[in-house]
């Protein structure tokens, strides 16, 4: 993580070539000989079907219905409620209203995070927003086991799965390649690393009550957790093998943990960080999901 | 895009591009063609040119641009074999100017397959935050943060390899990670 510097960063830094090496300065000969070359070319302008790179980019002209879904949800009734014991994962519902202390919220949210991170086959959505961009994956978790399915922006899909401790990766173009896990490697099983993420957040940050809205069908209760600087420094313990699956390569960045509870258990998660939101939807909790390897090229 | 507003462009960017370029190359002269190139391409596309950030927008295309490069001097060393049989050119180039002797990161790095240097170089020389490595790839934020795990991973492992005792640090030879990016 960025926030744990090894030794070899600071040596690779000192390696970069520009360190010795200046671009030509803005009205140099080298400098005006790039532009009239590239300017040379008096051909019509071309628009050609955009990579993912240049749709991602212009994506960014969308945006605003990120912020407009929150401030919705932000100004829905305040219904408190509070989540009976559980007995696992699975679709047990029931959930009672009744007033709530501010602490109460924050140990419904942290029980319902500790039950999530004990459930080890589930489903989930996953969505990358950001500046006029946005990205959607699928996964599938069976204990150690995933398979994650991303659709690569201009087509494709990009697929990642783990099976038996070895990585299979898939291209957009169909074919597969495989190399063993190696233990640093290894990935926090993702349920656990959703739970984790989420009782880190609402230790130290502060849980406020935003309404009950519906996911995927179901309903849920919204918590907004506000981080401090001691909930961003327990983000950070949890590690990067928990914070990628959430975007959060840098949880110093992080400014609010929004979490759905339905049914005892998480069911929804949004990280927001320094230009990204992340979504992540979790549901067939304790399903039956079974991973299986990709067929070697 | 009028011819005032690609000069603005270039004005505000190629400082960066040109840095991006050299980086991956192997001298000044490179970057500057590599450079050229991709504002070559901006020209005939500037309708595409995202009016916000076009940073990124062009280190993809210097990206490509590069790898358009990278073949084209494939080609020609293939030639070279071809035509000098006997006692080829060694197909080795220094490391970056200014490498410390005894530096173990650059040939461990040389060691890693090339998503993970760029990964990596991105991230360090570049200065790139995950998300807009993802924009200049094409892929989704989790994509980099979980490749780049990976990535630092297997460097810190190499790196280990290479001097378990890390009791200093023994350069073993040159090599250049700029044929393969």
């Amino acid at each position: 993580m960025s926030d744990v510097r090894e030794p070899w960063e600071a040596e690779l830094e000192s390696l970069d070539p520009t360190l010795h090496d200046a671009p030509p300065a803005l009205g140099s000969t080298r400098s005006h000989a790039i532009l009239e070359a590239a300017m040379h070319d008096t051909t019509t302008p071309t628009t050609t079907p955009a990579r993912p790179a240049d749709r991602r980019q212009l994506r960014r002209h969308r945006r605003g219905t990120w912020a407009a879904v929150l401030v919705g949800a932000a100004a829905a009734g305040a219904v408190a409620v509070a989540v009976l014991p559980g007995t696992g994962p699975g679709p047990t519902p029931a959930v009672v209203a009744v007033p709530a202390a501010p602490q109460q919220l924050s140990d419904i949210v942290l029980t319902a995070a500790q039950r999530t991170a004990g459930v080890t086959s589930l489903r989930a959505a996953l969505t990358a927003t950001g500046e006029g961009y946005r990205d959607e994956a699928t996964g599938e978790f069976a204990g150690a086991d995933s398979v994650v399915r991303e659709t690569v922006p201009g087509g494709g899909t990009l697929t990642t799965t783990v099976v038996g401790g070895t990585i299979y990766t898939t291209g957009a173009d169909g074919r597969t390649t495989a190399e063993p896990e190696r233990p640093a490697d290894t990935m926090a099983p993702f349920a656990e690393a959703a739970g984790a993420l989420v009782g880190a957040a609402v230790d130290g940050g502060r849980a406020q009550e935003v309404g009950t809205e519906v996911v995927r069908g179901a309903s849920a209760v919204h918590y907004r957790v506000t981080l401090d600087d001691a909930s961003r420094s327990a983000l950070a313990a949890l590690g990067a093998s928990r914070l990628a699956w959430f975007d959060l390569e840098e949880p110093q960045l992080a400014t609010a943990v929004d979490v759905w509870v339905g049914d005892g258990l998480v069911r929804r998660i949004d990280v927001a960080a320094s230009g990204t939101t992340t979504r992540t939807e979790f549901f067939d909790l304790g399903a039956d999901v079974t991973v299986t390897a990709p067929a070697l090229d | 895009m009028q011819d005032e507003d690609f000069s603005a462009l270039y004005a505000g960017t190629s400082g960066d591009v040109w840095r991006f370029a050299r980086r991956r190359t192997a001298s000044s002269a490179e970057a500057d063609d590599v450079t050229a190139e991709t504002y070559a391409v901006a020209w005939r596309r500037r309708a595409d040119v995202p009016p916000e950030a076009p940073r990124l927008w062009l280190f993809g295309v210097a990206r490509n641009v590069l790898a358009n490069h990278r073949r084209e001097l494939s080609r020609r060393r293939g030639l070279q074999v071809r035509v000098a049989t006997l006692h080829p050119t060694p197909d080795v180039c220094d490391a970056p100017t200014g490498e410390p002797a005894g530096s173990a990161v650059w040939p461990a790095l040389a060691a890693l397959g090339a998503e993970d240097r760029d990964l990596l170089l991105m991230r360090a020389w570049d200065g790139l935050p995950v998300a807009d490595i993802a924009v200049v790839l094409g892929v989704r934020a989790a994509t980099v943060s979980s490749r780049l795990h990976r990535a630092r991973g297997r460097l810190a492992r190499e790196l280990a390899r290479r001097d378990p005792d890390a009791a200093g640090h023994v350069r073993d030879g040159h090599h250049d990670l700029r044929s393969s990016w």
